[in-house]
């Protein structure tokens, strides 16, 4: 039971990430490969606050996602001047940039050695240390973030999104600032993504470097590639498979040294056959669209 | 001191040249990100590595079939992989994320036949030392810069003077055009594919020699050649030379100074403002951004 | 109002060695309908899309009931009431066609996020409201039908008469129409132009560029002919299509 309150966290956890994210490849249609900075801010922000300053929980969050907001910007502003073939390239620019802040700043991050010992939330004087209650506190950050971004989509701003997705052109000359859009979206993305971070902390209890690399900001995209991007349910179910599905692996039997290869390899030949045969992914209204290459 | 810190520049940018050069070559053709370069670039030296393990093989040869190794995965991967998804005009970072996929699940084969831990192309062997107007190299060393220098005389000198070359920068250029035109772009694809990964192979093998080897290093030698290509100039390969020497200073400059540690984030830095102020790199025509 | 809408004084751009703009002056009074005409390459678009804020000219100014436009992003410029179509039809394809037009209106509370999230009900009432105008505007282009379909199964003529409703959304004032009845059928042609004859009437600005000397003559108040960049003859359509230079340059 324990373990399956924990497959949840973990997927609650991923699913507030594959959410945010979406925002800005689904709904922008920029690839981002920088999320995981976002979730480590998140997670720094939030054991920083708890250990160091020793203030209450809240006071973690609210950082977090204001630290967060902060470098959305940062991540952001270069979509508006490079192509978007290239921002690619500088979201993954950021994100190792980011990696060496966080693994080489020992006064504040702990360095390579992380932050160990990171108190449960506690919240109007209780302190949830059980799994229940944070599997109760992540569900309740994922609905959040999940009514957040649906109010996005499904509105004005939303309607401006999908312009700017097609074609900035149009949009800009019927009076839309596309810069503005895209700013606001990627600091939206990366405060929701900030939440995921701070379960994690208070969650494991310990943080280091190696939870937030680029090949976790690579785990968090294929969860919209498969799951299916553009749609809300997709990243949800994006991260239900790409979390519960290599858990099911430990279940057939393989030494332990060799699981995480045989995970991964698994999860590449997903990653290409999906690009193959669907890659609009499973629920995905969109595919990369290859019109946008030309522009 | 000064020699030293020239010598170690010297090498460091080398790596970068051979790196550097080989994905330029792929990149200018494909037009997106293609991870899957790693995938030679981590088969050669660990074909060495078994070659030389099971047969005691003689290093050049076992080199050369390495190389054979590397250029029959780059065109297995390019006409398997990548032709398939040319044919239905896939996206950029569609194409980006398969090769992405291919990557993943090579390195972890990789892991899995040869374990995640770092490994010596010659175990035991002695390195030759051999002294330089006051620095210190080693044979290896000094072959990676030997290395580095031919492969970017035989690129030039191929893409400048035969039939492949003009075809090349056909397609790199204007792959509509080049196709209206009767240029057979697939062949031209399919050729690149080849030529890059052996490249990519011989970057390998070059490296792993002088340093070591970890069935992880392909990612992270490919972002330096990321790095290098894009500050140097994607139209002209010969930028990796300027570039890979800025790099190569300013992180050796601050290692000296400080710690390593920053390597990467210094040459992230300098990518970063290049992409947004200086997109060209240093040779190379100003780029648009989309406009109409 | 007295003096003229749009003044453009000496405008002139150059891209990389090719004169594309070459010292152009031209002023266009409110209500009039201004044909601009000229061979291809000679910078009609190019005007457009110096108006607009797209390109940006070496030198010269463009005034707008007296705003300095040069300098200004497209979405500024769009933002003071003036709107245009493009020579490639530029639609959302995946937005329904009454999506396009509800996207064009400007001021909407639910493009900002504290309205979005805190004011909801003022966002709904806006929204409903813009509704009405939409449908509105794609009556007066029955294209009330398609309303709720995706932008890209209408006809190349449909798609003209829906960018031409999105102009209308934003409450502009002058209109920069580009080729709005190249490649249409003829019953399409002559619905646009009904709604062209419309829009003048309502007292709209309007530039078109056009090759059609037919829709030209009719629609135009005063004509203008620009080749290689520069202007060459402007007045009313008679003496323009008679003028010797403008029958020279096409014929050359």
């Amino acid at each position: 039971m324990e373990y399956m309150l924990h497959i949840a966290i973990l997927i609650g956890i991923y699913s507030i990430l594959a959410v945010s994210l979406n925002l800005v490849v689904g709904h922008l249609g920029l690839v981002s490969l920088a999320h995981a900075v976002f979730y480590g801010i998140g997670a720094y922000a939030a054991a920083f606050v708890a250990l160091r300053l020793d203030l209450p929980f809240p006071c973690g969050v609210v950082s977090a996602i204001l630290l967060s907001c902060v470098l959305g910007v940062l991540v952001g502003a270069p979509s508006l001047r490079v192509r978007d073939e290239y921002f690619v390239i500088t979201s993954f620019a950021c994100q190792i940039i980011a990696f060496s802040v966080f693994n080489n700043w020992p006064q504040v991050t702990g360095g390579p050695l992380g932050l160990p010992g990171i108190p449960p939330p506690g919240l109007l004087g209780w302190s949830l240390s059980s799994k229940w209650a944070i599997l109760v506190l992540t569900g309740l950050f994922c609905l959040s973030t999940l009514l957040i971004a649906h109010r996005l989509v499904h509105s004005p701003f939303g309607r401006v999104l999908k312009a700017i997705r097609e074609d900035e052109v149009f949009a800009e000359a019927h009076g839309k600032a596309i810069a503005h859009f895209k700013i606001v979206t990627f600091v939206i993305s990366a405060g929701l993504a900030s939440m995921a971070g701070v379960v994690y902390a208070h969650y494991i209890s310990f943080i280091d470097p190696t939870s937030f690399t680029l090949m976790e900001s690579i785990l968090v995209i294929s969860m919209l590639i498969i799951g299916g991007s553009g749609s809300l349910g997709g990243p949800f179910l994006g991260a239900i498979l790409l979390v519960a599905l290599p858990e099911a692996l430990r279940f057939v039997g393989l030494p332990s040294g060799v699981a995480a290869n045989v995970r991964q390899v698994f999860y590449g030949i997903l990653l290409v056959l999906f690009m193959v045969f669907r890659p609009q992914g499973l629920l995905g209204q969109y595919a990369f669209d290859a019109a946008r290459d030309k522009a | 001191m000064a020699a030293q810190l020239t010598a170690n520049i010297a090498v460091l940018a080398a790596g970068y040249i051979l790196i550097g050069v080989s994905f330029g070559l792929v990149y200018r053709v494909y037009r997106f990100l293609n991870v899957g370069h790693a995938i030679p670039y981590v088969a050669a030296p660990y074909v060495v590595f078994a070659l030389q393990g099971l047969w005691d093989m003689p290093v050049w040869l076992a080199a050369g079939m390495a190389l054979l190794a590397a250029g029959v995965l780059g065109t297995l991967l390019d006409q398997i992989l990548f032709r398939t998804l040319r044919r239905r005009q896939a996206a950029s970072s569609v194409l980006l994320m398969a090769s992405l996929g291919a990557y993943i699940v090579f390195e972890n084969l990789v892991a899995l036949i040869f374990g995640n831990d770092v490994q010596s192309l010659r175990p035991g062997a002695t390195v030759q030392s051999i002294g330089w107007f006051g620095a210190v190299l080693t044979s290896a060393q000094l072959v990676v810069v030997g290395g580095a220098a031919l492969v970017m005389l035989v690129v030039l000198v191929t893409l400048r003077f035969t039939l492949f070359g003009v075809c090349y920068r056909s397609v790199a250029c204007n792959p509509a055009l080049a196709r209206t035109i009767g240029m057979n772009s697939e062949r031209v694809y399919l050729k690149t594919a080849a030529f890059g990964a052996v490249l990519a192979g011989l970057a390998g093998i070059l490296i792993s020699n002088d340093t070591h080897m970890e069935p992880t290093m392909g990612l992270q030698a490919l972002l330096m050649g990321i790095v290098v290509v894009i500050v140097g100039g994607r139209e002209e390969l010969a930028g990796c030379i300027p570039a890979a020497l800025v790099i190569a200073t300013t992180q050796t400059l601050s290692a000296w100074q400080s710690s390593g540690q920053w390597h990467a984030a210094i040459a992230f830095l300098m990518l970063l403002v290049f992409l947004v102020f200086r997109p060209q790199g240093f040779f190379g025509h100003p780029l648009k951004k989309a406009g109409i | 109002m007295s003096g003229p809408l749009l003044k453009i004084a000496h405008l002139s751009k150059r891209f990389d060695g090719i004169v594309a703009l070459s010292n152009v002056s031209l002023s266009v009074h409110p209500c009039e309908v201004v044909g601009l005409i000229g061979p291809n390459g000679a910078g009609k678009t190019t005007l457009f899309n110096a108006i607009f804020g797209f390109i940006r000219p070496e030198s010269g100014e463009i005034l707008f009931r007296d705003q300095n436009l040069v300098g200004k992003r497209p979405s500024q410029v769009a933002r003071l009431g003036i709107a245009r179509t493009f020579q490639d039809v530029r639609l959302i394809h995946h937005l329904t066609v009454l999506e396009n037009v509800l996207l064009c209106f400007q001021d909407q509370p639910g493009e900002r996020l504290a309205p979005l999230f805190f004011q909801q009900k003022w966002t709904r009432t806006v929204e409903t409201a813009n509704r009405e105008k939409a449908m509105a505007l794609l009556a007066d282009v029955e294209l009330t039908g398609h309303a709720d379909e995706c932008a890209e199964v209408l006809s190349y003529g449909q798609q003209k008469l829906l960018s031409i409703a999105c102009c209308l959304a934003g409450h502009a004032e002058l209109l920069l129409l580009d080729e709005p009845v190249a490649g249409v059928a003829p019953q399409m042609l002559e619905r646009i132009l009904g709604v062209i004859h419309a829009l003048s009437h309502d007292g709209k600005t309007i530039i078109i560029i056009e090759h059609n000397m037919d829709v030209i003559m009719q629609t135009c108040g005063r004509i203008v002919f620009m080749a290689a960049g520069e202007k060459v003859a402007e007045g009313p359509p008679d003496a323009v299509r008679n003028d010797p230079r403008v029958v020279a340059a096409y014929l050359e």
